[in-house]
């Protein structure tokens, strides 16, 4: 399934991931594409609130990975710094891809290699100062 | 001399006490739930079931890899600090050592294999005599294809494959009359093998204070490594052109 949709601001893209997260279940892998800036992390906001998860989304640029609790957890990734697959192995990143929960990955474009099978594919692209193209690619069909 | 063993490099969480080489008690915990939950009630119960507390332990043992990153270093955290705590001794065993240390009885040639994800595979090679499990080879990560040619070493030996890889390198090598595999739940993580494998380490002399404790690391397959990190250089090189 292909999906392109438009959002006009910040609240616009974090309310339909909120929407959107209600088609996930437990060892979904979302796989960003965009540029820094485009909404990734607003997305994963939605995301979280959707799962109704807790914590503060914000960017996972050093730490790697941020854990967000929630009946199904939601594991937040930032790919830009891993260079190679030992520093991908550090992070753990296969150990959390058996664990039941959702990750939602940026900078994705770094380990395109090693992403699953049935990986959806969520590429935001900036448009003006606010809004947004938001493609959705997946390979089973949702619905929200 | 009481060993304390734990085992935390795969999904399976296991922990042991033994006495010198017997087995005093042992748990294999297969559920999924993360070893950072269930580890150290774990140890808790072993030491109260055996009516035993951490200052009844001559050694603490763990396995040191290979293996998961996260679930390595929960196991070893757990025994640097009990043994830290209480100025005793420690020993780091490979986790494919212990896998083997829980089938002394066995006269095939032993082929520990472990699930490192994407087709490639933890292994080694070995072989025991008297109780005591002989190295063949060093612990390696292959490609599940280029296990044909570690087998092709060992000609017409039997080879009885070990751990949660078996059943995959099994799959993948079909026509290969001389290879079986061990079956769960007995080619599952058990601390046991890690205890024992440490109660020989100890009567070599190879134990360690519990600040050298460290897991091992073996890098992946070149060909996988080498792959991603081209793939690296075209994103940087994407990067610099969006500046």
């Amino acid at each position: 399934m292909n999906v392109t949709l438009q959002t006009a601001s910040v609240e616009e893209t974090v309310a339909l991931a909120k929407r959107f997260a209600h088609c996930l279940k437990a060892g979904d892998v979302i796989a960003y594409r965009g540029n820094l800036g485009a909404g990734k992390t607003a997305f994963t906001r939605g995301l979280a609130q959707g799962l109704h998860c807790k914590g503060e989304v914000c960017s996972p640029t050093f730490a790697l990975v941020h854990e967000y609790p929630g009946e199904i957890p939601l594991y937040h990734f930032d790919m830009y710094r891993i260079a190679d697959s030992d520093d991908l192995y550090a992070t753990g990143y296969d150990d959390y891809l058996e664990s039941g929960g959702i990750l939602a990955i940026e900078w994705s474009e770094n380990i395109e290699d090693v992403l699953p099978e049935k990986t959806i594919y969520i590429t935001i692209t900036t448009t003006g100062e606010d809004s947004r193209t938001i493609e959705i690619s997946s390979e089973r069909e949702l619905a929200f | 001399m009481n060993i304390f063993a734990v085992d935390t490099s795969a999904k399976a969480v296991s922990a042991a006490i033994l006495s010198d080489d017997k087995l005093v008690t042992q748990v294999s915990l297969n559920t999924g739930l993360t070893h950072s939950e269930t580890l150290l009630p774990i140890c808790q119960d072993l030491l109260k079931n055996s009516r035993m507390t951490l200052k009844d332990i001559d050694l603490f043992a763990a396995a040191i890899g290979p293996g998961s990153f996260t679930g390595l270093r929960i196991g070893i955290s757990a025994i640097k600090g009990f043994a830290f705590a209480n100025n005793k001794p420690t020993a780091g065993i490979s986790s494919l050592l212990a896998l083997c240390y829980n089938h002394t009885d066995r006269n095939e040639i032993l082929c520990a294999v472990t699930d490192a994800r994407r087709d490639d595979a933890y292994c080694a090679f070995f072989v025991c005599e008297n109780g005591k499990v002989n190295r063949l080879s060093e612990d390696m990560a292959v490609h599940i294809s280029e296990m044909g040619e570690l087998f092709d070493a060992y000609g017409a030996k039997e080879i009885l494959l070990i751990g949660d890889g078996a059943q995959t390198v099994l799959d993948k090598y079909p026509d290969r009359q001389n290879i079986k595999a061990l079956h769960s739940p007995y080619t599952l993580q058990q601390a046991y093998g890690t205890g024992l494998a440490a109660f020989y380490a100890v009567c070599e002399g190879l134990e360690i204070p519990a600040k050298e404790l460290m897991p091992v690391y073996i890098r992946l397959p070149q060909a996988q490594r080498e792959r991603l990190e081209r793939l690296q250089k075209q994103n940087q090189e994407k990067k610099e052109e969006i500046k």
